[in-house]
């Protein structure tokens, strides 16, 4: 299957998680498959946060998880600090996925109801005897950094702690084992927006501290924008665009982008009028010929179904996987008085 | 001036849980207007949910207790005969869930399920029922209704769904339409589109309706009125510009300020609320807000703010020392020269962070 372009990535020794037309299937019954992610290339520096964001099913997690093999990815190559993992087998991946650590959006189920919170933040310093100091110290530290007190808390079970502490305990679990990068699988999707944004902050500052390098994933286009250095947009399983989260919040270049950012409500009472996107999102097992945005766009043209639009670079700096991206090409909505409401002859909506 | 369509007044629930009593709704007052919105908004476990319940008469019986009167136009629907009761609940007024496919029935064509109250409670033959049921999902905004009308839930994505609960809601005329955070499980696009079509039919039904969310952005461009919650009481209440342009509330205002925003730069360091909302099995006396407030004083430990406006009828908040006036702006400013709050929160902020790792 035609990937959506390279152009965008940086060398190799200049990234410290390389991610190459990256492709993940599953086998959904009857023969069919659902390709969850298809061609998707993107590149993390070192002590950068790169933002992934897109609805539900857009393959979010799916990528994440394919860049840990938890499943190995369809194909695509996945790099990181200059190592490729889906070469790797048993005791080689395990060691060296230690420098990559995840946590997710619901704390409470991603931890152990039964075992107490220190050994839960010490599970995975393993090659340490059970009961050595430095490994205690390590568990002592990272409940400290996260905010909590080892004398206090760690003797106690999970359910004793409400949904903010859980993820502090799963950040502490993942920071023990000093990984280089961390992969945040929308950790504040499920707390109150009071505890979302103790969460946040304590992230930035742990980045800090730690040297962190984060993907960090979120359908909440606010708090992604908050967090990300750079951003990668997501639709069905493909890129849209990717490049520095001004560019592309201030200046979005594909019109899906632009869908996003008018959905959003707006905190000044003063509700931006702009389009709503029509339709549903398709089902991913009958993905759109050419731009898999195409049934929901208002630029779509014959081009959009028979091409793969491959990523380019738009004149504010990212990169766009667009027949007719918002800005510098001629699109065929140019004309203002052409406005969203008036369809393009192929922008019906599919079957 | 025709009286509000919905009147709540002093509304009590508790449940009773192992923990003792649990007041969920601790007298709580508000009215909404025919073809008006209010939203009420607060974080999870505010009581937000028990209040509609409470309305909805959707409470479980045996374990939860209610008081206070709500009338719908005019009337106290708990003081009716049965059967009116039952045509208020379930003609007058309708409510829309979080999550629709707890709500629909998952062995029930679509189309049935639209026409079951038309054909209960107005007596709608089937064929009838089904042609408004067509109707309605039109109007809804379902494109093909009749391939629709025979699927079964599981068969819709989420926003139809939620489509068909709307359209399952609105299908006897309700006054009164409450949705409990109804676009929550959505996609943002998805949300707008529900929340659009929403507007619209409240106006086209002259419908009051209550929003409830945790969003305040959703609030903010729907809402005529603003209801804000916390630990089972409104704290503040105002027509929805005025709030957003003069937050009185602490809480309020810290709510707002810790929410990130699209149109602040990166890495602009979020305000954040110390602590947790308290157990509302075991709320301490004063004011339910004060452990976590910047301009907590003494009196705040032992009394609790009433809602009131201050020779303002549309703009109340329950505080002592609201944000933006001189008693407000002036215990804060002590609060920071002391460096805690009477109920000893540090208000330096030191970074959660307290130890090196590396
Ligand atoms: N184990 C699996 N088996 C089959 N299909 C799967 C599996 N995991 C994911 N999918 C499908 O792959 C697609 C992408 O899913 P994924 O979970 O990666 O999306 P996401 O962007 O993380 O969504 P969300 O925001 O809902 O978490 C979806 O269509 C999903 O149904
Ligand atoms: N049936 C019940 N039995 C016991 N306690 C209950 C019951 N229903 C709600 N509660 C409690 O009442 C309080 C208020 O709950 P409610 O569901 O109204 O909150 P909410 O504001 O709707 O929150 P959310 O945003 O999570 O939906 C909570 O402490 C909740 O645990
Ligand atoms: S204009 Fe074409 S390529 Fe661009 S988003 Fe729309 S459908 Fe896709
Ligand atoms: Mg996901
Ligand atoms: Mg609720």
């Amino acid at each position: 299957m035609a990937g959506v372009g390279v152009a965008h990535l940086r060398p190799r020794a200049e990234v410290l998680l390389q991610v190459t037309e990256l492709e993940v299937d599953f086998p959904a019954g009857r023969g069919q498959r659902v390709s969850a992610v298809s061609g998707v290339s993107f590149d993390v520096a070192t002590g950068e946060t790169l933002g992934l964001v897109g609805e539900s099913g857009c393959g979010k997690s799916s990528t994440a998880r394919a860049i840990l093999q938890l499943p190995r990815p369809t194909s695509g190559s996945v790099a990181f600090d200059g190592t490729e993992l889906t070469a790797l087998r048993g005791e080689d991946l395990r060691r060296v996925r230690t420098g990559l650590q995840m946590i997710f959006q619901d704390p409470i189920a991603s931890l152990n109801p039964r075992r107490r919170v220190a050994d839960i933040v010490r599970e995975g310093l393993d090659i340490w005897p059970e009961a050595s100091e430095q490994a205690t110290e390590r568990v002592r530290t990272a409940l400290a950094d996260v905010g909590m007190d080892f004398e206090e808390a760690g003797n106690r079970r999970p359910h004793e702690f409400s949904g903010g502490q859980c993820q502090r305990i799963c950040i502490a679990r993942a920071l023990a084992l000093r990984p280089r990068v961390l992969i945040c699988d929308e950790p504040v999707s499920s707390l109150d927006v009071s505890i979302q944004a103790q969460i946040l902050n304590l992230l930035e500052d742990l980045k800090e501290l730690y040297g962190l390098t984060m993907l960090f994933i979120a359908h909440d286009l606010a708090v992604v924008k908050s967090i990300s250095d750079r951003v990668c947009v997501m639709y069905l399983g493909r890129i849209c665009e990717i490049g520095p989260t001004d560019a592309i919040f201030d200046r979005p270049a594909h019109p899906y982008t632009e869908a996003l950012l008018a959905s959003i409500p707006q905190l000044d009472a003063a509700a931006a009028e702009a389009g709503a996107l029509r339709g549903d999102p398709p089902s991913p097992f009958e993905a759109p010929s050419g731009c898999r945005f195409r049934t929901r766009c208002d630029r779509a043209t014959d081009l959009c179904a028979e091409q793969v639009p491959e990523l380019r670079p738009a004149p504010s700096g990212q990169f766009v996987a667009c027949h007719f991206p918002l800005t510098g090409e001629p699109t065929p909505a140019d004309d203002p008085a052409d406005d969203a409401a008036v369809g393009h002859p192929t922008a019906t909506a599919s079957p | 001036m025709t009286p509000p369509t919905l009147v709540v007044e002093d509304l009590h629930t508790s449940f009773a849980t192992d923990r003792g009593e649990l007041k969920a709704v601790d007298g709580v007052s508000f009215s909404v207007r025919q073809g008006r919105t209010l939203g009420v908004v607060g974080e999870s476990g505010s009581g937000k949910s028990a209040t509609a319940r409470s309305i909805m008469n959707l409470l479980p019986p045996g374990t939860s207790t209610s008081t206070g009167r709500i009338l719908l136009d005019g009337r106290d629907v708990r003081d009716l005969p049965r059967a009116e009761a039952r045509h208020v609940w379930g003609v007058e007024a309708a409510m829309i869930f979080q999550d629709p496919m707890n709500s629909l029935n998952p062995v029930m064509q679509v189309g049935r399920q639209i026409g079951e109250g038309l054909r209960y409670h107005r007596g709608l033959p089937r064929e009838a029922a089904m042609r408004r049921a067509r109707e309605l999902l039109e109007q809804v905004g379902i494109a093909d209704p009749d391939r629709r009308l025979r699927e079964y839930p599981h068969q819709l994505s989420g926003g139809m769904r939620q489509r068909v609960m709307i359209a399952t809601a609105l299908a006897c005329e309700p006054k009164l339409l409450i949705a409990d955070e109804p676009t929550t499980a959505l996609d943002v696009t998805v949300q707008k589109q529900i929340l659009d079509l929403l507007d619209r039919l409240r106006l086209e039904h002259s419908m009051a309706m209550i929003l409830i969310t945790h969003d305040l952005g959703v609030v903010a461009g729907r809402a005529d009125e603003v209801a804000v919650m916390y630990a089972g009481r409104i704290v503040e209440k105002a027509p929805t510009l005025r709030l957003f342009t003069a937050m009185r509330h602490p809480y309020t205002k810290a709510l707002f300020e810790s929410i990130p925003k699209v149109a602040s730069p990166s890495h602009t360091r979020l305000r954040v609320i110390h602590g947790r909302p308290p157990d509302l099995a075991a709320l301490p006396p004063g004011c339910a807000f004060a452990p976590r407030c910047r301009h907590a004083q003494t009196r705040c430990l032992s009394e609790s703010p009433a809602l009131s406006g201050a020779g303002d009828d549309e703009h109340r908040f329950a505080c002592f020392y609201p944000a933006g006036t001189s008693d407000g702006e002036a215990a804060l400013a002590a609060n920071q020269a002391a460096g805690r709050t009477a109920a000893g929160l540090q208000l330096t902020n030191p970074s959660p962070v307290t130890s090196g790792a590396r």
